[in-house]
C-alpha cells in the first residue's frame, strides 16, 4: 500500500471516529485530534504525551447519588458516552502498554466500554534513536511481536515508505473492508506473555528492583528529583487512580475517578495526616517498584514498555535507563 | 460486567453512642435478598460512603453468623466523612461496598488455639468482632479467650455495656487505663493503671496462644516484642494494619507496601511475613 492508500483509510477512520495520532510541530511530536490526515506522522518518533487518556480519561464520571435521604435514593451508573476515538499511530511499545491496561481493567465496566468502542491502530516504526540502550529493558523484537500485542488494524513500514497491513479484530477488518483495503494480513492475539514463557529480562529487573531500596542510586536520585509527578503523567503504562465525589448545584453528588499521582504527599496519606511515604526516596522506589515488582508479579507482563518518556518530560533529567543500569553496578 | 465501584444502600437499624467519639452502628441492606446473600469473614472491611462526604473503610464488628440479618462498624469521628456518618439517625441510609480484605485467620485450624486478643485505643473495634466471633460459635466456652485492652480513660473505652456479657461467655478481660484517674472497675474486676504493655507483668497472660493484635502503629513493636518474650513463635502473632483505599479491589495503587495490596492481601498480616516486607508496620 502506498501513504495515499494509507491516507484515504485515515479518512475514513476520521468520518466514524474521533481520530487522535502524532503530529510533529518542529522538534516536538505530539498526540493531537486529527484535522488533516496528511498531516500525521509515522517517523516512529515517541510523542511527548501518551494514549492512555482515551482509555483511561484524566477525569471521569463513574456514578451519581440519585438524591439524599430517603429509601428511593439509588446509585445510577453512568454510561461512557464520549465519542468513540480512533487512537492512530500507537507505536509497538504503546500497544504493549495497552496490552498491560487489558489486564489491569479486565473487570472494569467503563473501561471496557471504552476500549471496545474505540478503533486501535498500530504502525511499526518506533525504535528510537540509541535503540541499543533499550536493550536493558524488555524491549522484544521478535518476529512474532504482532501476535502478542493487541490491536485493530497495523500499519508496517517498509525503507521504501510502503505499507503493509495487518488486522487485529473484527472490527479492524470491517473498516479495511469498508474503504476496500483487500489485501491484509490476519493476526490472531494468544496474550501478551511469549510462548518461550516470561521474559527473562523482566524476571531479572524484578529481582534487582525489589528489595534495593538502602542501594545509594535511591538516594541519588532523590536528591534531585522534585517530585513534580510528571513522569507519572505520560508514563503509557502507569495507572493510578483516585475515586472522588463532587457535588453539583443542585445537590446530585458524582462520584469520579481521576489519574493519581503516587510523587505527590497526599497519596498514602490516612486520617491525622499520616502518610506512609514520607520522603521522596520513597515515592521513587515506589514507582519503580510499581513497574518492576508488583506489576510483573500480578501480571506476568512487564510494567514498563521503555518507551522513555518519562526520561524526556523529566526537568531534572533522570533516566529510568541509567538508574537501572546503576542498580546493576550497585549489586 | 458487574460494577465493582456502585455501592449499596443500607439502612442505619441501630445506632449507640460508645464514646464522646465513638458510635457503633448496625447496618441492613435495603434489598433484603441482598442482606440475605451478604457473607463475610471476621476481619474483613467494607468502604461506607455519604454521598458528597466521600467513602472509608471501616472493618464489621459483628458476628459473622448474623451476615444474614445485618452487620456492624464502631465509627470514630476524625475528620470530614467520620463526621457525616456521625450525624446519623436510625432509619437513615448511606452506602456501602463489600466486603474486602482476608479477614483473621480460622480459629480451628490454628496452631495454638488459645486466642490472645490485643487491641490498643480505637484499634479496639475489630478485637470487638472477634469478640463477637468466638462468642457466637462458642468457641470461647471450648477454648481460652484472653482479651486485652488498653485504652487512655473510662471515657474513651469502648464497648463499656458489653464487658459483663463478654465475662459470662467465658471470656477473660484485662483493661489499662494510661491517663485515668479514678479506679475502674468492671464487673468484679480492676483495670490497671499503665499501657497495654504493663498488663504483661502485672497480670497472668496466657500460654501458649495465637495472638490478635490492633492498634496505633506505635504499639506493635512493644507488643510483639513482649509476646515473644512469652514464648509465642512469629507464625503465632497476627495483626491488622491501616492504610489509604481507594479502590479496594487491588488496582489504584493507594494501600501498596511493597508487593502486597493492603485492601487484598491484608489488612491482615501474619509476624511472618514481616521478613519479606519489614516496611507492613
Ligand atoms: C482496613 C481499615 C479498616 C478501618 N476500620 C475502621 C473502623 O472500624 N472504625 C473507624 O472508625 N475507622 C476505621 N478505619 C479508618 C477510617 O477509614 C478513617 O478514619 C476514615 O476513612 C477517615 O475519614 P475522614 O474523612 O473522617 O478523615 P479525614 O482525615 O478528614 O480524611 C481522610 C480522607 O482520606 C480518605 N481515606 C481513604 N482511606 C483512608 C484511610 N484508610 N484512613 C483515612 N482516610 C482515608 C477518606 O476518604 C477521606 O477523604 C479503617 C481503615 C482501614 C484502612
Ligand atoms: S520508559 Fe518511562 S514512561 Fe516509558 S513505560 Fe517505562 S517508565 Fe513509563
Ligand atoms: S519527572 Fe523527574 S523530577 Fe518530576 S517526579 Fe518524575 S523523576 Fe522526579
Ligand atoms: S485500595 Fe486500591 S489498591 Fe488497595
Amino acid at each position: 500500500m502506498l501513504k495515499k492508500d494509507i491516507d484515504k483509510l485515515a479518512s475514513f477512520v476520521a468520518s466514524k471516529y474521533d481520530l487522535h495520532g502524532p503530529i510533529k510541530d518542529g522538534n516536538e511530536t505530539t498526540i493531537k485530534p486529527i484535522q488533516d490526515v496528511t498531516k500525521l506522522d509515522y517517523s516512529g518518533i515517541i510523542a511527548t504525551n501518551s494514549f492512555k487518556s482515551f482509555f483511561l480519561p484524566i477525569r471521569e464520571e463513574l456514578f451519581s447519588f440519585s438524591a439524599q435521604g430517603g429509601t428511593n435514593n439509588k446509585v445510577l451508573p453512568k454510561s461512557v458516552n464520549s465519542k468513540a476515538i480512533a487512537a492512530w499511530g500507537m507505536t509497538v511499545m504503546d500497544l504493549k502498554a495497552l496490552g498491560l491496561y487489558d489486564l489491569v481493567f479486565a473487570k472494569d465496566p467503563y473501561y471496557q466500554e471504552r476500549r471496545e468502542n474505540n478503533i486501535v491502530i498500530g504502525i511499526s516504526a518506533g525504535a528510537p534513536a540509541k535503540f541499543d540502550e533499550y536493550q536493558v529493558f524488555s524491549m522484544n523484537l521478535e518476529e512474532n511481536i504482532l501476535e502478542h500485542i493487541p490491536f485493530d488494524i497495523f500499519l508496517e513500514q517498509n525503507k521504501e515508505g510502503e505499507f503493509h497491513i495487518y488486522s487485529g479484530s473484527s472490527k479492524g477488518r470491517q473498516v479495511l473492508k469498508a474503504v476496500g483495503i483487500e489485501i491484509y494480513e490476519n493476526i490472531q492475539f494468544v496474550g501478551l506473555i511469549p510462548e518461550e514463557g516470561l521474559d527473562p529480562r523482566m524476571v531479572k529487573m524484578n529481582q534487582k528492583v525489589a528489595d534495593s531500596i538502602d542501594q545509594k542510586v535511591w538516594q541519588e536520585i532523590a536528591s534531585i528529583c522534585l517530585a513534580c509527578g510528571k513522569c507519572s503523567q505520560v508514563c503509557p503504562t502507569c495507572f493510578c487512580f483516585d475515586l472522588s465525589e463532587v457535588s453539583e448545584k443542585d445537590g446530585q453528588v458524582t462520584k469520579q475517578r481521576e489519574w493519581g499521582n503516587c510523587f505527590f504527599s497526599g497519596f498514602s496519606e490516612i486520617a491525622g495526616k499520616k502518610t506512609f511515604l514520607k520522603t521522596v526516596k520513597q515515592r521513587l522506589f515506589f514507582w519503580y517498584e510499581h513497574k518492576f515488582v508488583r506489576i510483573p508479579n500480578e501480571y506476568k507482563a512487564p510494567g514498563c514498555v521503555s518507551c522513555l518518556r518519562c526520561y524526556k518530560v523529566c526537568p531534572v533529567g533522570i533516566n529510568i535507563i541509567e538508574v537501572l543500569n546503576k542498580l546493576k553496578q550497585d549489586e | 460486567m458487574n460494577n465493582p465501584y456502585l455501592p449499596s444502600l443500607v439502612e442505619v437499624e441501630q445506632i449507640k453512642v460508645e464514646s464522646i467519639d465513638s458510635a457503633l452502628f448496625r447496618l441492613k441492606f435495603k434489598d433484603l435478598a441482598q442482606q440475605k446473600k451478604f457473607a463475610f469473614r471476621q476481619g474483613q472491611f467494607m468502604l461506607l460512603s455519604f454521598p458528597g462526604a466521600g467513602e472509608g473503610a471501616f472493618t464489621i464488628c459483628s458476628a459473622s453468623s448474623q451476615a444474614r440479618n445485618y452487620f456492624e462498624v464502631c465509627i470514630r469521628q476524625v475528620g470530614f466523612l467520620t463526621e457525616k456518618f456521625m450525624s446519623l439517625k436510625k432509619g437513615d441510609f448511606l452506602y456501602v461496598r463489600g466486603p474486602y480484605g482476608n479477614g483473621w485467620p480460622v480459629f480451628d485450624k490454628l496452631k495454638n488455639q488459645d486466642l490472645l486478643l490485643i487491641g490498643g485505643g480505637c484499634g479496639f473495634v475489630p478485637i470487638r468482632g472477634l469478640v463477637e466471633e468466638t462468642i457466637a460459635s462458642e468457641y470461647s466456652s471450648k477454648q481460652a479467650v484472653q482479651v486485652l485492652y488498653g485504652c487512655a480513660t473510662e471515657q474513651t473505652l469502648l464497648f463499656k455495656d458489653e464487658f459483663e456479657g463478654w465475662l459470662k461467655k467465658d471470656l477473660q478481660l484485662l483493661i489499662s487505663l494510661e491517663r485515668q484517674k479514678k479506679f475502674y472497675q468492671y464487673a468484679n474486676q480492676k483495670a490497671i493503671k499503665g499501657n497495654l504493655g504493663d498488663l504483661f507483668t502485672k497480670k497472668k497472660i496466657i500460654k501458649p496462644a495465637t495472638a490478635m493484635i490492633v492498634g496505633p502503629p506505635a504499639m506493635f513493636n512493644p507488643v510483639i516484642k513482649l509476646l515473644k518474650q512469652l514464648g509465642l513463635a512469629d507464625t503465632d502473632i497476627y495483626f491488622s494494619i491501616e492504610r489509604r483505599m481507594h479502590c479496594g479491589v487491588g488496582v489504584c495503587q493507594h494501600c501498596a507496601v511493597n508487593n502486597v495490596y493492603v485492601c487484598q492481601d491484608g489488612p491482615i498480616f501474619n509476624l511472618d511475613d514481616l521478613d519479606n516486607n519489614p516496611d507492613l508496620i
